[in-house]
């Protein structure tokens, strides 16, 4: 990829413009123009600023050059007025002055409409399921994906899948009003939710009263109900959660420290629990350990059933990731899961993540996915932190490498065996670090920043004409990356 | 062409027209002046390609035609004509020369073709509208002593006019900043300007205006385009291009929260000012301001000459504020005060922060000054 | 030089991060590549990410224009802010949030409209110092894309560009006098035509050899940001450090 510039939906196609009317080898001079100021700048200089120009009008004894923008206008006339003057005169003598203009602005097309990140769930193609009830001020939708069929099962979650199933197929039945699931974030409660949302509700096909479940975060119940104060209609709000047969509220702690909406949820479990619906809540701790919630909604929400999820195994994440990628039917080698797994240890949720981030790579650049990729892609999770390499670090490695002396590095001694090592240090500092290359030169025994530019040039030749020499410099460089 | 016309009124036209013309010319002909006669009327006409000017002058005229010559050469000759002298101006047409008789003087200048003389084309001017001459004198002087003459920020080389929201109220603004100091003066935005696009005038610009705005009274009708300004003052039509360039963003460098207000007047100020810095030999001549409450110090030293000071008490000067010690430039205070008539005020923040200075009496002008840093 | 100089007013540096105006490089080929595939952002979340001046912002308010997403800045973010459904997110300074639950509500609040959130933040959303775990486990989940730090030739156009945004014209032969001594990295290039564009106003002179040798011996003299160890930042193309320099 060359450097450029312009909107990023679209190349900027170059502009072969014709003026409008007249002079028929005016286009001919102004190619010759452009083609004699390339020569003079650059080629990734012209392309980037100049080939965006557009003469637009030849009026009398001038030029305009049209600009798409105030700052490239700008640029360009304070950089290349003289010149593009002086270059049109060589083509006209009438020529007594270039004028640059900016284009009108809205002119451009607009982008064009991406479609919207996930069809929404009603379009989806698996209609045989049916949404669960629509209640769209009420409940947040749910996860398509979240389903118990996808949802992996190991030694540390099956307890808890195990309730979840046995809720979805018998709600409010004794004993496991209400479910209480917790675990560390991102171990699959929101899944084992959703999943119990879409399996209550595909069941109400045989049923002459349909079931109805709502689920939401513990954090929207909290804004529902703050919205509801807002707009005095909290009665409504009350009535709408209380005539639910299945309520779930995700991330319970949320409502830690916010008095007024525990108190409401309260008072919404009692009535659904004594009216004898279902209510399943998710927490990233046991309500034991909820300090902060009220005692009697403690003591209520553990009197169910409560349901661990531990984190994640070894051998569970293996199997997540086998499942997931199968499902995005793409080939991982069976390495990269090992090393996902053995990595990413946090969460499920993490995990997954870096493999959507895996996959979406893998399909964007057209590149399968391997061990190298997958350090390269996930470089900012497989790694802690980077590391910066100082000039002496660079030094002594190279030295070590070479078996010469440190002070080598800095002496006058013009000796092949240590100026070329010499050279390789200065090449890896251009490399490695941001300084500039007197900076570099000074390290190198005040060397002059030429004698830097010189060894960078001398490496990068030799690179190019000796393969293992070149394999050498990168095991270095490797060796400093990762020190 | 041929035609008759007064010395005085000839003298007079051929001044404002000459001054547009550039003393280093590498187009001969920019050097000229057009002396056209059209249906009785007689124009003159120079331009720079930057400016041009036409000013109608009253001729008895005998014969249409046009042609060029040399502009400094004609005045001076009509210059040294005695008071009183009638000058007839006679150009058969083509290559011949322009023949100049007046009493028993004559003389024949060398002409160039009225073909190659660049004509200004202004374009259609979308936007007009009026403002009296002593207005329009008053923005001039208020903001052209800021326009900065460091050509390689050319933007910075005019005055900026454009239109403001003010007070809650929509205002023609004239502002102009050489980076040390900035002038803004704001007019009740006159009937046609409200759409008009934000343009710099070219420094020369506003002084060729000014100084037909010297013997100019009543009305001047502006129109513009965002290339092109024309003046029209009398008989004279000055047309003039536009800097092309984007002013920068003033409003961001103007204090609004200074609170440290210093009131005296100006020539007891600007007096003690021009004493105080005399001492000074350095081109920037810096002058120490050192304030207490209701007293003013002035001060300046020079490290060859000596020190000055000299003390403005409480009889002079208003200040409640505490202490704060800030240098000037000798020359850009004067420049301001200035255009003040009788009190100044200052605000200042602190002795690096951008200074504000108005006319107590009057709000349509303000002025932002930058110390200096001792 | 005498010790008293005059100061120059404090105007703006002006950007009005224009599509046109952007500048492709293979350092930001990969995050362009993304940029212009919303549609496939896992979970509709990105997150770009480069050291200080790499072009963040000005991709990310390019992004919010052709996509008429919604403009945040992290640090401003607090408590619920009211989100209109349908509007997409385009987040920058993502993180320096000060209110974590605020940032966590607007992720929460664009997935459940099914909207694409575009971040940009100086260090990897993996790397970002988060308290909330439920923030934390989203973030670390989101797809990041770096720019890499910036070639020698981008750098090059960056001093141009900044110099014409601050419409300080430099003569070419100064430039690359300037970009041989300067560090190379974006912040420092910025720091140094803000430098030259003061030092040029203050002495109402053009910007020559001779001032800009002078601006460069005050970056030195240790009046300013980068010190010694501030200044290593690893510079190789895919695995190397971000460092904020300030």
């Amino acid at each position: 990829m060359a450097f450029d510039s312009g909107s990023f939906e679209q190349d900027v196609p170059v502009s072969v413009d014709q003026p409008s009317g007249g002079d028929p080898q005016l286009a001919a001079k102004w190619a010759r123009v452009r083609g004699r100021l390339q020569n003079e700048v650059g080629e990734v200089e012209y392309r980037t600023l100049l080939r965006q120009m557009t003469l637009v009008a030849f009026d009398e004894a001038e030029i305009i050059v049209q600009l798409p923008t105030k700052f490239l206008r700008d640029w360009v006339r304070t950089n290349y007025g003289d010149k593009l003057l002086a270059l049109w005169q060589a083509e006209d003598r009438r020529i007594r002055r270039v004028e640059f203009v900016v284009a009108n602005a809205g002119a451009a097309d607009p982008a064009p409409e991406e479609p919207p990140i996930a069809p929404p769930p009603e379009t989806r193609a698996d209609a045989s399921r049916a949404e669960p009830e629509a209640r769209p001020e009420m409940a947040a939708p749910l996860e398509q994906r979240f389903t118990f069929d996808n949802f992996v099962v190991g030694k540390p979650n099956e307890f808890a899948y195990a309730c979840a199933r046995r809720v979805a197929e018998h709600p409010a039945s004794a004993g496991f009003n209400p479910l209480f699931l917790y675990g560390g974030v991102g171990l699959g409660k929101t899944h084992l939710m959703h999943a119990m949302a879409w399996d209550l509700v595909s069941r109400n096909a045989g049923r002459t009263v349909p079931v109805s479940v709502t689920y939401m975060s513990a954090e929207k119940f909290m804004y529902r109900f703050i919205a509801a104060i807002r707009s005095q209609s909290t009665m409504e709000f009350k009535e709408q959660l209380r005539s639910v047969d299945v309520l779930m509220i995700d991330d319970l702690q949320f409502l830690i420290g916010k008095d007024n909406t525990q108190e409401e949820f309260f008072h919404t479990f009692n009535a659904l629990v004594d009216a004898g619906k279902q209510i399943v809540v998710s927490s990233d701790k046991s309500p034991s350990d909820l300090s902060g919630l009220e005692d009697r909604l403690r003591t209520r929400l553990g009197c169910g059933m409560v349901a661990d999820v531990h984190a994640t195994t070894f051998e569970l994440r293996i199997s997540i990731l086998e499942a997931k990628a199968t499902r995005a039917g793409v080939a991982v080698p069976s390495k990269v899961l090992e090393l996902l797994a053995h990595k990413i240890t946090s969460n499920v949720r993490e995990l997954e993540g870096a493999l959507n981030r895996l996959v979406a790579h893998a399909n964007l650049f057209g590149r399968p996915v391997t061990l190298e990729t997958t350090q390269e892609v996930l470089h900012d999770i497989l790694k802690a932190h980077d590391r910066k390499v100082t000039i002496e670090e660079i030094q002594r490695r190279v030295a070590e490498h070479y078996n010469i002396r440190m002070n080598d590095m800095s002496s006058a001694r013009r000796a092949r065996a240590v100026a070329r090592p010499r050279q390789v240090a200065m090449f890896l500092a251009k490399q490695l670090t941001s300084r500039s290359l007197p900076e570099i030169g000074r390290k190198f025994g005040n060397r002059d920043h030429t004698t830097v530019m010189h060894a960078i040039g001398r490496i990068t030749e030799l690179m190019e004409r000796d393969a293992s020499f070149a394999e050498d410099i990168e095991l270095l460089r490797r060796m400093l990356e990762s020190a | 062409m041929k035609l008759k016309a007064d010395r005085a009124t000839l003298i007079k036209a051929l001044a404002h027209v000459q001054s547009v013309v550039e003393r280093r010319n590498t187009i001969p002909i920019l050097a000229n002046v057009m002396i056209a006669v059209r249906d009785g009327r007689l124009t003159l006409t120079a331009t720079d390609m930057e400016i041009a000017i036409v000013e109608d002058v009253a001729a008895s005229t005998t014969r249409n035609g046009a042609c060029t010559a040399p502009a400094a050469t004609l005045y001076e000759i009509v210059r040294r004509l005695p008071d009183g002298a009638e000058v007839e101006l006679d150009h058969p047409g083509g290559d011949a020369q322009l023949a100049l008789r007046a009493g028993r003087y004559a003389t024949s200048l060398v002409v160039l073709p009225v073909e190659d003389f660049p004509s200004m084309n202004a374009g259609t001017l979308p936007h007009k509208f009026h403002l009296p001459a002593v207005t329009l004198r008053a923005v001039i002087d208020r903001t052209r002593f800021a326009i900065s003459t460091e050509e390689t920020r050319y933007y910075l080389n005019g005055i900026y006019l454009h239109v403001a929201e003010g007070e809650g109220e929509r205002m023609l603004r004239a502002v102009a900043t050489d980076g040390h100091r900035l002038a803004r003066v704001e007019e009740p935005l006159p009937e046609g300007a409200g759409a008009m696009p934000g343009v710099i005038i070219p420094r020369k610009t506003v002084a060729e205006l000014r100084k037909l705005l010297d013997e100019h009274s009543g009305d001047v009708e502006v129109a513009l385009s965002d290339t092109r300004i024309q003046f029209h003052a009398g008989p004279v039509l000055l047309t003039s291009k536009l800097i092309d360039g984007t002013f920068p963003e003033y409003e961001r460098v103007i204090p609004r929260d200074n609170d440290k207000v210093l009131r005296v007047g100006k020539k007891d100020f600007s007096d003690a000012v021009a004493r105080v810095a005399a001492i000074s030999s350095e081109r920037s001549r810096p002058v120490k301001l050192s304030l207490a409450r209701d007293l003013l110090v002035l001060s300046a030293s020079s490290p060859d000459q000596g020190t000055a000071s000299e003390e403005l008490d409480a009889d002079r000067v208003k200040y409640e504020a505490g202490p704060l010690e800030i240098g000037f430039q000798a020359r850009y205070l004067n420049d301001i005060t200035d255009q003040i008539k009788e009190q100044v005020e200052f605000l200042f923040s602190d002795g690096s922060a951008p200074t504000v200075v108005r006319d107590a009496a009057d709000s349509s002008a303000l002025y932002v000054l930058m110390p200096m840093r001792v | 030089m005498s010790a008293i100089r005059q100061l120059a007013l404090p105007f703006p540096e002006r950007f009005d991060y224009a599509a046109a105006d952007f500048i492709r490089a293979p350092s930001n080929a990969e995050a362009l590549a993304w940029l212009r595939r919303t549609a496939d952002w896992p979970d509709g979340r990105l997150a770009i990410w480069g050291e200080e001046g790499c072009g963040k912002s000005h991709l990310l308010a390019v992004w919010a224009a052709e996509k008429g997403a919604r403009p945040i800045q992290a640090p401003a973010l607090r408590g619920m802010p009211d989100l209109p459904s349908g509007d997409r997110i385009a987040i920058d300074d993502a993180d320096a949030t000060c209110d974590e639950e605020a940032l966590l509500h607007v992720l929460n609040a664009a997935h459940e409209n099914q909207v694409p959130v575009l971040m940009a933040a100086r260090s990897p959303p993996s790397r970002w110092r988060l308290r909330l775990p439920d923030l934390a486990s989203r973030v670390r989940a989101v797809t990041a894309v770096r720019i890499l730090p910036a070639e020698d030739e981008l750098l090059r156009l960056l001093l141009t560009r900044l110099l014409a945004a601050r419409r300080v014209p430099v003569a070419r032969s100064v430039q690359e006098w300037l970009l041989l001594r300067l560090t190379r990295t974006p912040a420092a290039i910025r720091e140094a035509a803000a430098r030259l564009d003061r030092a040029s106003l203050e002495r109402h002179r053009p910007v020559t050899r001779g001032l800009a040798a002078r601006v460069l011996d005050d970056f030195e003299s240790g009046l300013i940001l980068h010190d010694e160890e501030t200044l290593t930042a690893d510079h190789s193309a895919d695995s190397s450090a971000y460092r904020p320099l300030l």
